[in-house]
C-alpha cells in the first residue's frame, strides 16, 4: 500500500507539472484553483499570429536540419570508432558523449557568437547558426545512441560473417549493418529532435531576426500573455511526450530483438 | 589495411567538431586575453572576474546553487533509483522511461509549469492556503533560491534516478546473499558491501549533476530574469543582452569551463580511488 | 598425396609486442578435416582469421590452390566461416540468413529457396525457414550458421570453436553431425578448438599449438600415443611423467628405480628425459596378490584417492618422493581397492615411451 502511494507520488512528480500547461491551454481562464471553460483559441493563435506561426515553421526546419546533420556525421563516425582500438579512438569514444558536459551550451553559444559574428564568417544572427548550435548540442546524444547500437549489435562480428559470405563493404552496410542499427539511430534522432524543438538558451544567444524559433516566442509570451505561452508550452510537451512514447517502443524492440517484428 | 576506407567515415564528424566547436572555443580563449579595441594582450577581463564583486558573487552563487541542486538531486535520485528497482518490472520500466522525459523538455516549459503550480497565485499555493486558512502572503516562493532548487529538482532527480537505477540493477544479488550467509547484519551489508559498490556510480552521477548545473540557466532566466546572479547568467547577459561585452563574456566562459573541469577532474579522481583496484 | 587446397608458408603475426603466431607451416589436402588444438591465446584462432582474411599475416604467405591470397579481401576468398557466437544476422529470418551468400551472388529467388530447403534438411532443421535467430536455441542457431556457410559452397570450411558456447550433450551431437556432413560433401575443413577430446574425435589430422608455435602435427592416434614433447603430452589427455635420465639402451632411471622401455633404441646416451605412461596403461594390485613372477617396472605406493568416473575409476597413488601416479581402472578392477591401502603399480615396457627434456 505504502509502495503504491510512493509509486503514484513518483509518477505525479513528473506528470503533474506536465499537465499544467496542457490544462491551461484548453481553459478560457485560470485564476483560481480550478480552470474555467474550454477553448482551442490559444492553439489557434499560434497558427494565426504571423510571428508564432513563422517561429513554428523555423523550429521545425531547424529541428529536421539538426537531426539530419547529427545523423549524417555521427553514424559513420560511430561505425568507424567502434572498430578503432587505438588510444585516439578510445579517447574520442569517451569524450564525444560528454562534450556538452565539459563545454556547457552557454559557453559554446558565446564562442559561436565570437567566432562567427564578423566577416568572412558572418553566420551569427541567422537561422544557419541556430542549426549549427542545435547540432552541437544534439551531437553527443546522437553519437552516444549510434555508438551504443553498434556496440550491442556486435557489428564487427556480423560484418566479418557477412564478409566471409561474400559481401563487400557496401553490401554489408545495406543488408546487415544499417537495418540492425536503425532502431538505435532513430532513438538518437528523436532525442535530438525533441531537444532542438525546445532549445532556448543558446538559440537566444545566436539567433537574429531570421532565427526566431518557437521557444523564443514562448520566452516573450511568458511575460506577456500566459495563455499563448500555455499553448506553445503544451505543444512542446506533446512533442516530448510523442518522442518519449516512440523511444519506449523502439527500446522495447531493441531489447526484445527482431522476433517482435515477426510476431 | 582494409579498414582504411572506413576511417574516412570519421572525417565529417571530426571536421564538424573542429570547425564549430574547437575553433570557436580556442578563438574565445584567445579573445579573452585581447583588449577589444586595441587588440593588445590584457589580463583585464580575468582581473575583473576575480575582483569585481558581482562576478565574485556570481561564481560563489553558481557553486552554491549547483551544489545544492546536485545534492538534492543525488540524494533523492539515489532513493528513487533504489525504489525503482524494487518495483515490479512493468512499473519500473514505466517509471524509468517517464523519468527520461525531462532530459528533452525545454527549460521554458518547466518554468511555465512551475509558475502555474507554485507561483504567487500557483494552484498548489492556493490549495494549501485554503486548506489551512493561511493568509494570502503565505506562499512557497519559487523565485527564491530554495524555490529554484525545487524547480531544478524536476531535472536533477530524474537524471540521478536513471544513473542509480542502472547501478542498483547491476548490483549482484549473490553478493548480498554471500554477505548474509557469512553472518553480516543488514547494516553491515550496507556498510561493507552495498555502499562501497554504489559509491563510484554515485560519484559519476554527482559529477554529471554538478557539471550540468554549473552551466544551466534557462529556467532561472525564464523565472527571475537577471535577478539571481549566476555565472552562466552573467555570460548570457554579456553575450546577448544590454550589458553586451564579448571579451568579458569570453573570460567568464573560460572561467566556467575551468571550474567545471576542476569539478569533473576532482570527482573522477575520487571515483577512481573508490573503484576496486583503482 | 591428394590435391593441396591450402598452403601456409612460414606465417607469422604480431599484435604489438606479442607474437601471436610464429613460423606456421601447413599443407591441407582436399577433403581433409584438420583441427587446430591448443590453450586459449595459443594463436590458433589468429591463424584461422588469417586464412579467412580478417587478419593480415606480418610474415609468410598463404596459398590457395597455389595462388597467393595474402592481399585478397575476405569477401573474395573461397572460404566459409562458422563463428563461436553464431553471428547470425538478427534482422533476417533463418531462410534469409542461409540465402544471404546466394543473394550477394545475385542468384534467382527460386534457386535460393531450393537451396535453403535442401540445406535445412542437411542440418536437420526443416521447416524453420521463417523463424528469427532470437527464436532459436543455441544449437539450432549454430546449425543455421553452418547451413549459411555451406550455402556459399566454399572450398574450405573454417570453424572457430563452433561448439564451445553449447551444452555438453548438444556439443557431442553436433560434433558428430559436422563430421558426417563434412564427409558426405567431401569438404575440406579447418576446425579450431581448445577441447582435446573434440579435436581427437573429429579430425583426420590435429595441429597442436602453444604460444604461437606448432608443437606437433599428426593423426589423432599419433598425437595421443606418441606426443613429441612435454607440452603435447600434458595437454592432450592425462599423462604420468617420470623425470629422470636414460642410463642405457631402453633403460631409464627414476629416483632409485630402473624402468625398461621398448622402442627406445634410438636414445642411447645418458640424457635427461621424461618417461611417459598413460593412466590406462598402469595396472594396480595389492602386495598379497603378487605371486611368483614379479613384473618389471614396479612402483610402491599408497592409494590417495579413488575417483568414480562412470565406466572407469581414477586411482591416485602416492609413490616414493611424493610422486603422484594416476591410473585408470575398470570399475570391477577398482572394487577391491580402498583409500590408504598399500599397493603396487606396474606398466609394460611397450606402453611407456621417452620424451627428451
Amino acid at each position: 500500500m505504502l509502495k503504491r502511494l510512493l509509486f503514484l507520488f513518483l509518477i505525479s512528480f513528473i506528470v503533474v507539472p506536465l499537465c499544467m500547461p496542457v490544462i491551461f491551454s484548453f481553459s478560457l481562464f485560470w485564476q483560481d484553483i480550478f480552470p474555467q471553460g474550454f477553448t482551442l483559441q490559444w492553439y489557434e493563435a499560434i497558427l494565426t499570429r504571423p510571428r508564432t506561426y513563422s517561429a513554428l515553421l523555423t523550429s521545425l526546419v531547424v529541428a529536421f536540419a539538426a537531426v539530419s546533420i547529427t545523423l549524417l556525421i555521427s553514424a559513420p563516425a560511430a561505425y568507424a570508432l567502434n572498430r578503432m582500438d587505438t588510444p585516439f579512438g578510445r579517447w574520442i569514444r569517451d569524450t564525444a558523449p560528454i562534450l556538452t558536459l565539459i563545454f556547457p551550451p552557454v559557453t559554446v553559444g558565446t564562442a559561436l557568437v565570437l567566432a562567427f559574428s564578423r566577416p568572412p564568417l558572418m553566420l551569427s544572427g541567422n537561422v544557419w547558426m541556430v542549426i549549427i548550435a542545435h547540432s552541437l548540442i544534439g551531437l553527443p546524444f546522437m553519437f552516444r545512441n549510434t555508438l551504443a547500437s553498434f556496440r550491442t549489435l556486435n557489428e564487427r562480428l556480423l560484418s566479418e560473417a557477412a564478409a566471409s559470405l561474400g559481401a563487400n563493404l557496401w553490401q554489408r552496410l545495406v543488408y546487415v549493418i544499417i537495418p540492425n542499427v536503425m532502431p538505435g539511430i532513430l532513438v538518437g534522432a528523436l532525442v535530438v529532435f525533441a531537444i532542438s524543438i525546445g532549445e532556448f538558451e543558446v538559440t537566444s544567444m545566436v539567433a537574429g531576426f531570421t532565427g526566431q524559433t518557437l521557444p523564443l516566442q514562448l520566452f516573450q509570451q511568458i511575460r506577456n500573455d500566459m495563455r499563448i505561452a500555455s499553448a506553445i508550452s503544451s505543444f512542446l510537451v506533446y512533442n516530448s511526450l510523442l518522442s518519449f512514447i516512440a523511444i519506449s517502443y523502439l527500446s522495447a524492440q531493441i531489447r526484445g530483438g527482431p522476433d517482435r517484428r515477426a510476431a | 589495411m582494409k579498414h582504411r576506407v572506413e576511417h574516412l567515415f570519421l572525417a565529417p564528424f571530426l571536421l564538424f567538431l573542429a570547425f564549430f566547436e574547437l575553433y570557436p572555443l580556442t578563438n574565445m580563449a584567445v579573445r579573452s586575453f585581447l583588449d577589444e579595441t586595441s587588440q593588445a594582450f590584457t589580463l583585464r577581463y580575468y582581473l575583473n572576474v576575480f575582483t569585481q564583486p558581482h562576478y565574485v558573487t556570481a561564481i560563489r552563487n553558481s557553486l552554491l546553487f549547483a551544489s545544492a541542486c546536485s545534492l538534492v538531486g543525488a540524494v533523492a535520485g539515489t532513493f528513487v533509483g533504489y525504489i525503482a528497482v524494487t518495483l515490479p518490472r512493468n512499473q519500473r520500466n514505466f517509471l524509468l522511461s517517464l523519468y527520461s522525459l525531462p532530459l528533452t523538455l525545454s527549460g521554458l516549459v518547466v518554468a511555465f509549469a512551475f509558475i502555474v503550480l507554485l507561483g504567487r497565485n500557483g494552484v498548489l499555493n492556493l490549495i494549501v492556503q485554503r486548506l489551512f486558512s493561511l493568509p494570502r502572503d503565505f506562499y512557497f516562493d519559487i523565485y527564491s533560491w530554495p524555490g529554484l532548487v525545487v524547480v531544478y529538482s524536476f531535472y536533477q532527480v530524474p537524471l540521478m534516478t536513471l544513473t542509480m537505477a542502472a547501478v542498483f540493477e547491476n548490483l549482484d544479488r549473490s553478493l548480498l546473499e554471500a554477505s548474509r550467509n557469512l553472518g553480516a547484519k543488514p547494516w553491515q551489508t550496507w556498510r561493507y558491501i552495498i555502499i562501497p559498490i554504489l559509491a563510484p556510480g554515485f560519484l559519476a552521477g554527482l559529477s554529471i549533476q554538478l557539471a550540468g548545473m554549473l552551466g544551466a540557466f534557462g529556467t532561472v532566466l525564464a523565472l527571475v530574469g537577471g535577478a539571481k546572479n549566476l555565472l552562466s547568467i552573467q555570460i548570457y547577459y554579456h553575450t546577448s543582452e544590454s550589458t553586451y561585452n564579448l571579451p568579458q563574456a569570453a573570460a567568464l566562459s573560460i572561467t566556467l569551463i575551468i571550474l567545471i573541469g576542476c569539478v569533473l577532474y576532482a570527482l573522477s579522481r575520487m571515483e577512481k580511488k573508490l573503484r576496486p583496484g583503482g | 598425396m591428394g590435391d593441396i587446397v591450402l598452403r601456409l608458408n612460414n606465417v607469422g603475426k604480431r599484435f604489438g609486442k606479442i607474437r601471436a603466431v610464429d613460423g606456421f607451416n601447413l599443407l591441407v589436402e582436399q577433403g581433409e578435416f584438420v583441427s587446430f588444438l591448443g590453450p586459449s591465446g595459443c594463436g590458433k584462432t589468429t591463424v584461422l582469421r588469417c586464412i579467412a582474411g580478417f587478419e593480415q599475416p606480418d610474415e609468410g604467405e598463404i596459398y590457395f590452390r597455389e595462388r597467393n591470397i595474402n592481399s585478397l579481401p575476405p569477401e573474395m576468398r573461397d572460404v566459409g566461416m562458422v563463428f563461436q557466437s553464431y553471428a547470425l544476422f538478427p534482422n533476417m529470418t533463418v531462410a534469409e540468413n542461409i540465402a544471404f551468400p546466394l543473394k550477394i551472388k545475385g542468384r534467382p529467388r527460386h534457386e535460393r529457396q531450393e537451396k535453403v530447403a535442401e540445406l535445412l534438411n542437411l542440418v536437420q532443421l526443416p521447416g524453420l525457414e521463417h523463424r528469427y535467430p532470437s527464436q532459436l536455441s543455441g544449437g539450432q542457431q549454430q546449425r543455421v550458421a553452418l547451413a549459411r556457410a555451406l550455402a556459399k559452397q566454399p572450398a574450405i570450411l573454417l570453424l572457430d570453436e563452433p561448439l564451445s558456447a553449447l551444452d555438453a550433450k548438444i556439443r557431442e551431437e553436433l560434433r558428430n553431425e559436422i563430421r558426417s556432413i563434412q564427409k558426405k560433401l567431401g569438404l575440406t575443413a579447418i576446425y579450431v578448438t581448445h577441447d582435446q577430446e573434440e579435436a581427437l574425435s573429429i579430425s583426420d589430422r590435429v595441429v597442436v599449438m602453444d604460444r604461437g608455435v606448432i608443437q606437433q602435427v599428426g593423426s589423432p592416434i599419433e598425437i595421443y600415443r606418441h606426443p613429441k614433447n612435454l607440452f603435447v603430452a600434458t595437454f592432450v589427455g592425462v599423462m604420468n611423467l617420470f623425470p629422470g635420465r636414460i642410463v642405457d639402451k631402453g633403460v631409464f632411471r627414476w629416483q632409485s628405480s630402473l624402468f625398461r622401455v621398448s622402442n627406445a633404441e634410438k636414445h642411447t646416451g645418458h640424457q635427461e628425459a621424461y618417461l611417459a605412461v598413460r593412466p590406462e596403461s598402469i595396472k594396480i594390485f595389492s602386495p598379497q596378490e603378487t605371486s611368483e613372477s614379479l613384473p618389471s617396472n614396479l612402483l610402491e605406493g599408497v592409494i590417495d584417492m579413488l575417483t568414480f568416473l562412470g565406466a572407469n575409476v581414477r586411482v591416485t597413488v602416492r609413490c616414493q618422493g611424493d610422486f603422484i601416479l594416476r591410473a585408470n581402472l575398470t570399475a570391477e578392477a577398482a572394487d577391491r581397492l580402498e583409500t590408504g591401502q598399500q599397493v603396487l603399480a606396474t606398466f609394460s615396457p611397450e606402453s611407456a615411451f621417452l620424451i627428451l627434456s
